[in-house]
């Protein structure tokens, strides 16, 4: 059948509102039961402009996924509200569309009248809203930025917890002392970081602060390379919206630390220099007795006995040789009591040294052959290299008294 | 002349970075890892710890059936053929290799199951046991403290030294540099007896370098990335001589969540649950509109086309192997509800229409292929029908450069100009270009960082000065 002539028994059927049909802002679209558009309303041509209607596949036109009206009419049920986008060009429209069985003339009977309302302006209202929401946002992310910023620019690392132990926000700082990025630092779970022995004192504290009060503790905090570290750790409490929140600012304190051990081992140190001090006073003053003491030794055992010697005897040249030796005998004990070495004992030899420790000693000749398992002669042959190495060959110059001022520790 | 002097030097602390760093101090050459952050791992430690390997251990053990040969076969088809062969080969071929030098050297763990990303036509994907590339960064530098392979922070690369003779001697740092400022730091030069190892990785953060590459990707698009993931490293590169290639293919992530910043936990979540055990569908029309489990790429360019936002779509069944659930229900990332009308409503999306998507796709699922998108169904798929329900609402965020450097088998930098290499500059991970294509197979990342990461490293200790 010709289109021209369906669209005249369709005007005489439906003449009552042709008016509306005219002139309504909604579009109107008329399909057969073969999914074909019969007839289309001004504001419709309008719409698609442009565009061919009458004779197009109503669901292709709609991009309703189907041209079968049957298929269509299932999709759409009858006198409800349906929101369908539609492709113009290149732009998007979206309608609310209501779907109508059409009752007249047998063959148009199975067809439906379709009433399209243009949404598109309340849709675009829509998205103002949204972009005026955007905006809001946008302040409060400014706001955010200020804080933010803040929370940046403090020079200890900070990291806010929840009640899941997790890190809910850390700020540069904080990343740095981990060497975890601020990203993969916010959402990690804090016992990461710290030790068991740590995360039970943080725990302890978690749960004994009010809100407000602030605790401090030195735990150990693990780098992300597995490095152990001290680190001195500030919580305190924070509710927000019913939550529990502790923020918890963190210091590296290597560096505090070392510095403690330094500090710890230089007064141990200075405390023992002190010691040592101490020490060393005593020993001078031991020095000094024992000093004394060897001034009396010296007095008493050779001094007393040349100057006894010296009395006793007639002999003018034993006198002056004694004389000499007392002289000498004084003048070493005046003389800082430095035991000088004498190079006469130096030419010794080992078992020489010894024989004449024993002979200061004050020790017999038969003492010193027992003391020393030698026999008499040996001992007389000693003695007498002695003498003569000592320069006192032919010297009436006891040994004895002459050893007795020596130092004989070669 | 020089400050300090090395023989690999190697720029960038992530997987590609320290990847070489381990295997050249193994192959006997002083080691120092430059960073220019204050903390190390870059990107890598805020991944997701996916790694594609192909015939793993586990896929014979579940009876899965792959091979290298399928891995590059998938790459080709996802990069558009785009790929250079010969570098997507040696990936593929040394993916499991990798996989078990994480495991073996490192003692990284993984979970004991695979997961199909995007774009994969089997399940080849390993996840560390936490869920994040921290799994494998935090074993990587215990290994480099073990080893006394010095990593120093705060150092930016702001020149390569090359010789008039064409090799690369060293470089010259800002010491004591602090991300962002150019202002910061002061000149360090470093030699490099051996090679320099350019490892830092992708510019999805330079917005004003990908802009100019691509100019769609303005500063109204989010990244994934940290915020140290910019261009000077790459552009050092050029500078010298180096061959860009391919630098206007840069991937955007079709899973991170427009309610939280950056990666999040939203993305895991995702590629976990949402995408291979639930519906993409279109907030303003309630239906699916593309494949959930194609390409990143295709996933994209159709979400970019929708006026609302995307939503992911799953239930009690298919959260099971989501291991960031709690963390996005916490933060509020994905939503929980009793029912699909509340979920509707809440999220002002047409519930007739949704009511259809759902019932039509449980259909797929229990028909065993998807009538609408042709999307892979895996075996253990259930139909969404369990309360409770979840959602997560999807925006596309910028989080790969498959550009870069270009570099050749053996991971040396190749010249522009004579197309050879250059001698001493060898080049790993996102910073080079070429492998991936056009776009970038999910999981694949982590495999090429360390199959040409330990390549570069190996051969860096061995090039002759």
């Amino acid at each position: 059948m010709k289109q021209e002539e369906q669209c005249c028994q369709q005007r005489v059927g439906k003449s009552y509102y042709e008016v509306i049909f005219l002139n309504t802002n909604n579009l109107i679209l008329i399909v057969g039961d073969d999914g074909v558009i019969v007839e289309a309303n001004p504001k419709a041509y309008k719409v698609f402009q442009e565009q061919k209607l009458v004779g197009r596949f109503f669901g292709e036109l709609l991009d309703l996924d189907s041209n079968i009206l049957q298929i269509i009419k299932e999709r759409y049920p009858f006198d409800q509200q349906h929101e369908i986008d539609v492709r113009i060009g290149n732009e998007s429209l979206i309608f609310k569309m209501n779907v109508s069985p059409l009752l007249g003339d047998s063959n148009l009977t199975a067809g439906v009248i379709a009433i399209l309302n243009d949404l598109t302006p309340e849709v675009d209202n829509r998205v103002l809203i949204e972009s005026e929401m955007m905006c809001h946002v946008q302040e409060k992310a400014h706001l955010d930025k200020m804080l933010e910023m803040i929370f940046l620019s403090v020079g200890e690392g900070i990291l806010l917890v929840d009640e899941d132990r997790e890190i809910v926000r850390a700020n540069s700082q904080a990343s740095e002392i981990f060497g975890i990025l601020e990203q993969k630092l916010c959402g990690e779970e804090l016992e990461y970081l710290t030790d068991g022995e740590g995360m039970q004192i943080l725990n302890g504290l978690f749960n004994s602060l009010v809100e407000g009060e602030k605790q401090q503790a030195e735990i150990t905090g693990h780098y992300s390379n597995g490095h152990q570290f001290p680190i001195a750790v500030t919580v305190t409490r924070v509710d927000f919206r019913k939550r529990k929140f502790w923020p918890i600012i963190v210091r590296d304190i290597t560096e505090q630390k070392e510095y403690e051990i330094k500090l710890q081992y230089e007064m141990k140190r200075s405390e023992e220099m002190n010691v040592t001090l101490s020490n060393v006073l005593k020993s001078i003053e031991k020095d000094r007795r024992e000093r004394e003491q060897q001034v009396k030794n010296k007095v008493k055992q050779s001094l007393l006995p040349s100057l006894q010697k010296m009395t006793k005897t007639n002999d003018l040249e034993i006198r002056s040789t004694y004389r000499e030796l007392i002289a000498q005998q004084l003048i070493e004990l005046t003389s800082g009591f430095e035991s000088r070495l004498d190079a006469g004992l130096l030419k010794l030899t080992g078992t020489e040294i010894a024989i004449c420790r024993v002979i200061q000693a004050g020790r017999s000749g038969k003492e010193i052959c027992e003391l020393m398992n030698l026999a008499f002669e040996t001992l007389q042959t000693h003695r007498k290299n002695i003498r003569k190495k000592l320069g006192l060959r032919g010297r009436k110059v006891n040994l004895q008294a002459y050893l007795a001022g020596k130092n004989c520790d070669v | 002349m020089w400050d300090l002097e090395y023989d690999v030097v190697v720029v960038g602390s992530g997987f590609a970075g320290l990847a070489t760093a381990l295997e050249a101090h193994e192959g006997g050459a002083t080691v120092i890892v430059l960073e220019k952050m204050h903390a190390p791992g870059g990107n890598s430690s805020i991944s997701g710890g996916l790694v594609a390997a192909a015939a793993s251990p586990l896929q014979e053990e579940l009876g899965i059936v792959d091979s290298p040969e399928l891995l590059a076969k998938d790459m080709f088809k996802a990069g558009q053929d785009m790929n250079h062969h010969d570098l997507v080969k040696i990936v593929a071929e040394q993916s499991t290799d990798a996989l078990r030098w994480t495991i073996e050297k490192l003692g990284v763990e993984y979970k004991p199951c695979l997961n199909i990303l995007g774009g994969h036509s089997v399940a080849r994907t390993y996840n560390t046991a936490n869920a994040s590339g921290s799994g494998i960064i935090r074993p990587m530098l215990q290994a480099c403290r073990k080893n006394n392979i010095q990593i120093r922070m705060k150092a930016m690369l702001s020149e390569i030294v090359r010789k008039p003779n064409g090799r690369v001697e060293g470089v010259v740092i800002k010491d004591g540099y602090l991300f962002p400022s150019g202002k910061s730091g002061t000149p360090l030069r470093i030699r490099a007896r051996r090679g320099v190892v350019l490892a830092t990785g992708g510019y999805s953060r330079d917005i004003a370098f990908r802009t100019i590459q691509n100019p769609i990707l303005n500063e109204k698009i989010e990244s994934t990335n940290q915020p140290g993931a910019t261009a000077e490293g790459l552009v050092a590169a050029l500078k010298i001589g180096a061959t860009p290639i391919q630098l206007a293919h840069i991937q955007l992530g079709p899973w991170a969540s427009s309610d939280e910043a950056g990666f999040g936990v939203g993305s895991m979540f995702s590629m976990l649950a949402g995408f291979p055990y639930g519906i993409l569908v279109d907030a303003r029309t309630g239906k699916r509109f593309v494949n959930e489990l194609s390409d990143r790429r295709l996933r994209v360019d159709a979400m970019l086309k929708k006026k609302r936002f995307s939503i992911a779509i799953t239930d009690s069944s298919g959260v099971r192997f989501a291991s960031t659930l709690n963390k996005c229900l916490k933060r509020g990332v994905v939503r929980q509800y009793e029912t699909i009308e509340q979920l509707a409503i809440e999220n002002n999306i047409k519930l007739d229409n949704l009511l259809v998507t759902i019932e039509r796709y449980n259909r797929s699922v229990s028909l065993g292929h998807d009538m609408d998108f042709g999307k892979p169904l895996q075996k253990d798929l259930q139909a969404i029908e369990t309360p409770p329900f979840y959602a997560i609402r999807l925006t596309p965020k910028v989080h790969h450069c498959m550009g870069g450097v270009q570099i050749d088998r053996e991971g040396r930098v190749l010249d522009i100009e004579t197309h050879e290499p250059i001698p001493g500059l060898f080049a790993a991970g996102e910073v080079t270009g070429g492998i991936h294509g056009a776009s970038r197979l999910g999981s694949v990342a982590i495999t090429d960082c360390l199959v040409f990461g330990r390549i570069a490293g190996r051969n860096a200790a061995n090039e002759p000065f």
